[in-house]
């Protein structure tokens, strides 16, 4: 039984309604809304450490020599590199020392054009909260002789990608 | 019997068509206010952001060198002040420690051993590093990594049931070869040894040359910079049988426009910023006689008062004895004649605020 009485109310309510959610919807769209990412801050604390303990590794420390990074890459020694790097990251002034572990891979361009990744130095990860550090590193006058395992590495002046895998243990 | 069409205004019932039109409009409007109201939870936030504070901190310590005002402009150089002296504690604006603009993580020990010496107030050290307007409680120390060597820490004691904002920074620190710096102790080593010959000597003068553009043609992190180091010249050699007597310093300075000063030191300069050490022991102006070795120190903060002396000039030295105390007639005062300088040391530095 159709007629048309008793439809006013019904119509206006479904309007103020429709009204009502069009600029909720239309508001929520525009703002943009602030979180608070305190899960980060451990994230960017651990990547600008590693950071400045590569930079540092990579400074000279008298003119004209080798870094001490380019030095351990140049002859593939990983003890010093990993005695030089856990040093630095896991020193402290007043409390005690941390205990960080890394897992650092170089990737370089070998003598076909390709882009190959090695394992330098790793500890076992066991998938803990970590972040990961690059820096170019630049070989002057590398000798492929120290990697034996990776045949098709070029000698001569290069500069490789040194990618550090960082974590809390 | 009702008449369709007709409200009853005395019966208390409302039409259905009402109540579904409110009911619509009522569950609209609940849902759009629940929604609206979480919507705000997140914009009202009442903890401060200590880490943040901790790393900007930390940034400015170690990626810039400083600022301070000085009578003819501004300078990075915030470490040649008297920092005993309020006024010139007034004129460092921005503490930092790096070497310079473009060479962060590389710090000046100067810098550090003026930072540590704690002649800054509490208020001081917030109003040049920390900024900001609420009074943060902090802590800052530095270690080197090879020495073991922790310098005093900065501010209060590291609290241990309150959480702070914290930031570890990795550095390496700048030691300097030329001379003490503006207020650290005179160190053996440091400058210029030269052997006198008394029995051989021909002339009465040691002439000691620094060419200022040699010393700026390295690379800052290894460079020497007598202009901020200072100049340091001991004399040895010389014996208790023929004791000499270093009678005057003429120090003097030319620029490649032929601007220059040349003074002879005077007991105004000893008693501020240069010192004579005879045999070891201080003695400005020098008075006694040398019966073993002479060190001269002219300190950064004496050339300060030189408007256009920079690095494109020649600076001279002189000492002047009452005897003959060498045949050379000049002596260089270069990268090949000062010791080395040592490597580059790592360090950590880490900050605290609450």
């Amino acid at each position: 039984m159709v007629s048309d009485s008793g439809q006013i109310y019904t119509i206006e309510g479904v309007a103020a309604a429709i009204l009502m959610i069009v600029t909720a919807y239309l508001v929520v769209s525009s703002t943009t809304i602030i979180t608070q990412q305190d899960v980060h801050i451990i994230d960017m604390q651990l990547e600008q450490l590693g950071n400045d303990a590569l930079a540092m590794m990579d400074t000279p420390d008298s003119f004209g020599n080798n870094s001490t990074l380019a030095s351990a890459i140049q002859v593939n020694d990983t003890t010093v590199f990993q005695d030089t790097f856990l040093d630095y990251v896991n020193a402290y002034t007043v409390t005690g020392p941390e205990t960080m572990r890394y897992n650092a891979t170089i990737s370089y361009r070998s003598s076909t054009e390709d882009i190959q990744t090695f394992i330098f130095n790793a500890s076992p990860y066991y998938r803990e909260n970590a972040v990961k550090v690059s820096r170019w590193v630049y070989l002057p006058y590398f000798n492929n002789t120290y990697y034996p395992e990776q045949s098709d590495m070029r000698s001569g002046n290069q500069t490789v990608l040194l990618e550090v895998l960082l974590w809390r243990q | 019997m009702r008449v369709p069409g007709k409200i009853d205004h005395e019966e208390g019932l409302l039409s259905l068509d009402f109540i579904i039109g409110f009911t619509i409009f009522m569950v609209a409007l609940i849902f759009v206010a629940v929604m609206i109201s979480g919507l705000l939870v997140h914009l009202q936030s009442r903890t401060i952001d200590y880490d943040a504070v901790a790393y900007r901190t930390s940034v400015i310590l170690v990626e810039d060198p400083g600022w301070a005002e000085v009578f003819n402009g501004t300078t990075t150089d915030w470490e040649l002040n008297d920092l005993s002296n309020r006024e010139e504690r007034d004129n460092v604006l921005r503490l930092g420690l790096s070497i310079g603009k473009n060479y962060e993580r590389i710090l000046s020990r100067h810098k550090i051993d003026k930072f540590f010496a704690g002649e800054f107030s509490t208020a001081e050290y917030r109003e040049k590093l920390i900024f900001g307007d609420y009074p943060y409680r902090f802590n800052i120390a530095l270690r080197e990594i090879d020495s073991v060597h922790t310098f005093p820490p900065v501010g209060d004691e590291i609290p241990t049931n309150t959480a702070y904002g914290y930031m570890k920074r990795i550095v390496k620190i700048k030691n300097m070869i030329s001379g003490p710096g503006p207020t650290a102790e005179v160190q053996d080593g440091l400058g210029l040894t030269i052997n006198a010959s008394v029995a051989e000597g021909n002339v009465t003068f040691i002439d000691v040359d620094i060419i200022l553009p040699e010393f700026y043609d390295m690379d800052p992190l290894y460079r020497i910079d007598p202009l901020r180091e200072g100049i340091q010249i001991k004399v040895q050699n010389f014996s208790i049988a023929e004791p000499a007597n270093l009678t005057s310093i003429q120090w003097s300075f030319t620029d490649n426009t032929d601007r220059g000063a040349s003074t002879t030191l005077s007991g105004a300069d000893y008693a501020s910023t240069v010192e004579v050490y005879v045999d070891g022991l201080p003695d400005s102006p020098p008075t006694a006689p040398i019966t073993d070795n002479v060190t001269v120190v002219i300190r950064p903060q004496y050339f300060y008062q030189y408007d256009f002396l920079d690095q494109y000039d020649r600076m001279e030295t002189t000492l002047n004895f009452d005897k003959n105390v060498t045949n050379q007639t000049v002596w260089a005062y270069n990268y090949t004649t000062l010791a080395d300088l040592p490597n580059l040391e790592p360090a950590v530095l880490e900050v605290r605020i609450w």
